[in-house]
């Protein structure tokens, strides 16, 4: 089956999507799975969700390629520091408002290496980011190249940038940043 | 009872005038807040709500009485301190002015509506200075609403009062057309035609309208929008100054409702019975305040029930155009009154 | 004054503000009484909740996610459990789908009456706020009825509810659906046929369509653009795919479009008879049947631990898509990380477009118009605040009063 971006755009079909991605990325893109979701009286399947990872030289590509089927509605960023690599995983949805059951959640994992940590900023394109993107930054040190306000989000003034919330490493924060509430 | 006084010795006469305002301005001090204490427990009931005590105005004026006044910093001492005093002196002294029911006025004769219209707007330029000298932003938004606000509600309220003078003037009313004892003695409504009738309504309208701005009441507390600006203009004040600028508040209340009580409704209850001597006096002066009772919960309670605030411009926009057109079709129908 | 004369000054609108119920701060440059430009700063109440799941396992969990917002505890308790349910392969039981469902919508329809009567105090009237909250008080009781809690209803659970509907608890929630029926139509004329009303709401705060997508908007804010964007129809979970349930959005109802708070506080006032409709249609059609996946806790516990996987589920909370994502790692007892993606968290981003050439006295009211949620946003632990009056109730007293009026609610 070969890639219709046009026919996706009318159709909505998970399925198409999948095709494509796999089509154009092959082996850059892995873990790719579709769930379905049951529910209801007839236990039917209500809607999919895509889970994929991408190669992080190939994630800007991905996002373009999601852009011609849909615009991305962006969800969140969630993360997560494993060891060499921060997960990054960014949650959209396609085909938001395309009908009952047209939903369809794409989780893209990306792997960011420690040494490292620079993400593309998605900002210029999906606005929408920028809390998300500055959280990944305070919270997991995560730089993001093209994000124009780098300020901190949810910690305070005060914090010492240097402490990292949600990595595991030396970086994390330490017995004393955290207060045992009785 | 006025000539008795000049016949007798002039020392006499003043302390005599000096004794009874004082009783007067306490008088009116202590009803003005009772009459904030029925409007709050009107306003609540309208709510489904229970509401404060009655006294619950003196309470809090007296607690304020009692606590810190601090200045902030970044204020102008002076006029910080000063402008809450000028706003509840200035708007007390209008009391010195009204006539009440059939009693004459302390200082009837000293001054006029266009005196009553410049202590009215004193008193709100006062509470402007103290917002612009509090040193914050948000009672400096506050300072610069009211004054905006000022400016827009005057020229109904000017309308209002000339078109009613130059009507007493050509109709012939008996006494000083600027007086409010004239329209006290004599009905407006008794002397207009059809015409005029319509047009002396349309000017109540107006100056109803204009209440709720000089009051600083919903919809037109836009320069003390406490979800918006956090009290504005009396945002930085607090004890004793607080108490000064709650008291101003309810006084330029009653002060409003009592002229238009005086202006538009001045039938005599006692005349009315046909009663004799101190009787008629009384009678008339509780029946007055009866009288401004109903048009503060009318003109007052009522509105700031069913509607929300307005937007400054929005506000300035209403006073000049709709309210401002309404006295303006009033004096164009009054005139036409006297010309016909 | 420096009205046109392009001298801005900053004024901060928060972090503690009347027109605001939560903390939050936003920074306007002001020229005159225009607000040229906006800074939000969030950052007031953040808790860490998230870095406190990492030391719970995910039945301790709920009990923490519920506690991120009082408003729409149920909301992120569902989602929470619901995402542990896809990573850990959790059927739910029909009845449980069901109830939850009602409970979401019950929830719902307490929030966007809240959320009105706060907006109609924002601009000073009063009289609506309080209609609202006396309107309001009627779910509180169903809710009371139903879960025993007026918030943090402690409902849900991996794999079910934890409380039955049962036939006389059915009544109480029909007598609510008849009383709203009723009485709900006086708050909609009152708030809706008002000048004032739309005086302050008509063209204020507007955020354009095209925006609204940019900047990823959800629930009524987007609604209130234009934008068909309902998970409860895109992306039917629980008993939703079973129900007929078209987005709420402004063309249908005055045919044109603002995107205004005017827009967005229709989209919620109409939501508040669809929810009453989806909660008669789901008694109407209950089915019978088990309540939990699993009622023996150590069992579900030790499932939990074995289970292996991430899990993602998005919800239409009163507010708008409430996201949670979680991982749980094999043979590890506690949840590996944790992420919520509260509404406000997507809506909070648009504030500055919002803000843009609107006036200082309407900076409250924008703010308030997305039903920010700083709390949920954030995710703090709300914290219990004891309660005086003139004759001193102790804890132990007001407890049983508590229980008492429970009692009485559940009984009618």
């Amino acid at each position: 089956m070969t890639c219709r971006p046009e026919y996706v755009k009318e159709s909505s079909d998970p399925q198409e999507v999948v095709a494509c991605i796999e089509e154009r990325f092959g082996e850059d893109v892995q873990d790719l799975e579709l769930r379905d979701y049951k529910g209801g009286k007839a236990n039917a399947v209500q809607y999919r969700v895509l889970w994929l990872t991408v190669k992080l030289e190939r994630f800007l590509e991905l996002v373009s390629i999601f852009e011609e089927f849909d615009f991305p509605h962006f969800q969140v960023i969630s993360g997560n520091d494993e060891g060499d690599t921060v997960v990054l995983n960014y949650h959209f949805a396609l085909f938001n408002s395309a009908g009952k059951s047209k939903r369809l959640n794409v989780t893209v994992s990306v792997r960011v290496p420690k040494d490292d940590p620079v993400m593309p900023s998605l900002w210029e394109w999906i606005p929408g980011i920028e809390y998300s993107e500055r959280e990944m930054r305070e919270m997991l040190g995560v730089d993001f190249d093209g994000l124009p306000n780098k300020g901190l989000v949810f910690l305070p003034e005060d914090w010492n940038e240097d402490v990292k919330p949600w990595r595991r490493d030396e970086t994390g924060p330490s017995e004393k940043d955290v207060r045992e509430l009785s | 009872m006025q000539r008795e006084n000049q016949e007798g010795d002039g020392g006499m006469m003043i302390l005599f005038k000096i004794l009874a305002g004082l009783a007067l301005l306490i008088f009116a001090s202590l009803l003005s807040l009772l009459y904030e204490g029925i409007d709050r427990i009107f306003h609540a009931r309208m709510q489904s709500r229970l509401g404060p005590p009655l006294f619950q105005p003196f309470y809090d004026v007296l607690k304020l009485l009692g606590k810190e006044n601090i200045v902030p910093r970044r204020a102008v001492p002076w006029a910080f301190n000063g402008a809450p005093w000028v706003a509840a002196a200035t708007a007390l002294m209008i009391v010195l002015y009204v006539p009440m029911g059939s009693l004459q006025p302390i200082l009837g004769g000293h001054g006029d509506l266009i005196l009553i219209l410049y202590l009215l707007g004193l008193s709100a330029v006062a509470m402007a200075v103290g917002g612009f000298s509090s040193g914050s932003i948000y009672s400096n938004v506050g300072a610069q609403r009211e004054m905006v606000l000022m400016m827009s509600y005057e020229l109904p309220l000017a309308v209002v009062i000339a078109s009613l003078a130059w009507f007493a003037y050509r109709s012939g009313m008996p006494g000083d057309p600027f007086s409010l004892e004239t329209y006290v003695g004599m009905s407006v409504w008794s002397v207009a035609g059809w015409t005029g009738s319509f047009g002396i309504l349309g000017l109540l309208i107006a100056l109803l309208a204009v209440v709720p701005a000089e009051t600083g009441k919903v919809p037109m507390d836009i320069a003390e929008a406490k979800t918006e600006i956090l009290e504005g203009l009396i945002s930085e004040y607090s004890g004793r100054n607080l108490a000064m600028f709650k008291l101003a508040f309810s006084i330029r209340t009653l002060a409003m409702c009592a002229v238009v009580v005086s202006l538009f409704f001045p039938w005599s209850l006692g005349r009315l019975l046909g009663f004799q001597g101190v009787f008629f006096f009384v009678a008339d002066f509780l029946f007055f305040w009866i009288k401004v009772l109903v048009v503060q919960v009318l003109g007052v309670t009522i509105i700031r029930t069913t509607f929300g605030r307005f937007k400054i411009w929005q506000a300035s926009r209403l006073y000049w155009y709709q309210v401002g057109g309404l006295s303006l079709a009033g004096m164009v129908l009054l005139s036409l009154d006297v010309i016909l | 004054m420096a009205i046109g004369t392009g001298k801005t000054y900053k004024v901060p609108i928060g972090p503690v503000h009347v027109g605001l119920k939560e903390p939050i701060t936003a920074w306007l440059d002001v020229d005159g009484e225009r607000i040229i430009n906006a800074t939000i700063r969030p950052g007031a109440i953040h808790r860490g909740i998230e870095f406190m799941a990492r030391e719970r396992n995910p039945i301790q969990v709920i009990y923490l996610a519920e506690r991120i917002c009082g408003i729409c505890s149920f909301a992120h308790i569902e989602c929470f459990v619901r995402a542990v349910e896809d990573a850990a392969g959790i059927s739910v039981p029909k009845r449980a789908q069901y109830i939850r469902t009602i409970v979401l919508e019950l929830e719902r329809v307490h929030s966007h009456i809240l959320w009105a009567g706060v907006a109609c105090y924002t601009f000073g009237y009063d009289s609506a706020f309080h209609l609202g909250m006396i309107l309001r008080e009627k779910v509180m009781d169903v809710l009371e009825a139903l879960t025993g809690n007026r918030v943090n209803y402690g409902t849900g659970t991996i794999g079910g509810v934890r409380r039955d509907i049962t036939p006389k608890v059915e009544k109480v929630i029909r007598d609510m659906i008849n009383f709203y029926k009723n009485e709900f139509e006086l708050f909609y004329n009152v708030a809706t046929d008002d000048p004032v009303t739309l005086a302050r709401m008509r063209n204020v705060g507007v955020l354009s369509s095209e925006d609204a997508v940019k900047y990823c908007a959800v629930g009524p804010t987007a609604r209130g653009s234009g934008h068909r964007i309902d998970l409860r129809w895109s992306q039917p979970y629980e008993a939703y795919g079973d129900l007929d349930i078209m987005p709420v959005v402004p063309q249908d109802h005055t045919g044109e479009v603002y995107g205004d708070v005017y827009d967005r506080f229709l989209v919620r006032v109409l939501e508040v008879y669809q929810s009453l409709e989806i909660i008669e249609k789901c008694l109407d059609g209950l089915p019978e049947g088990e309540l939990m996946w699993e009622p023996n806790l150590p069992k579900l516990l030790n499932y939990l631990k074995k289970a292996e996987g991430t899990g993602i589920s998005s919800i239409e909370a009163p507010r708008g898509d409430d996201t949670h994502v979680v991982r749980l790692t094999g043979a590890e007892e506690n949840v590996t990380w944790w992420k919520v993606r509260a509404p406000t968290y997507a809506n909070a981003v648009s504030w500055p477009l919002m803000f843009k050439d609107n006036e200082l006295a309407d900076a409250p009211l924008v703010i308030n118009s997305v039903d920010p949620c700083i709390s949920c946003m954030e995710r703090m632990l709300v914290t219990e605040r004891k309660t005086g009056s003139k004759q001193i109730v102790t804890k132990k007293e007001l407890l049983n009063r508590c229980r008492e009026k429970t009692r009485k609610v559940m009984g009618a």
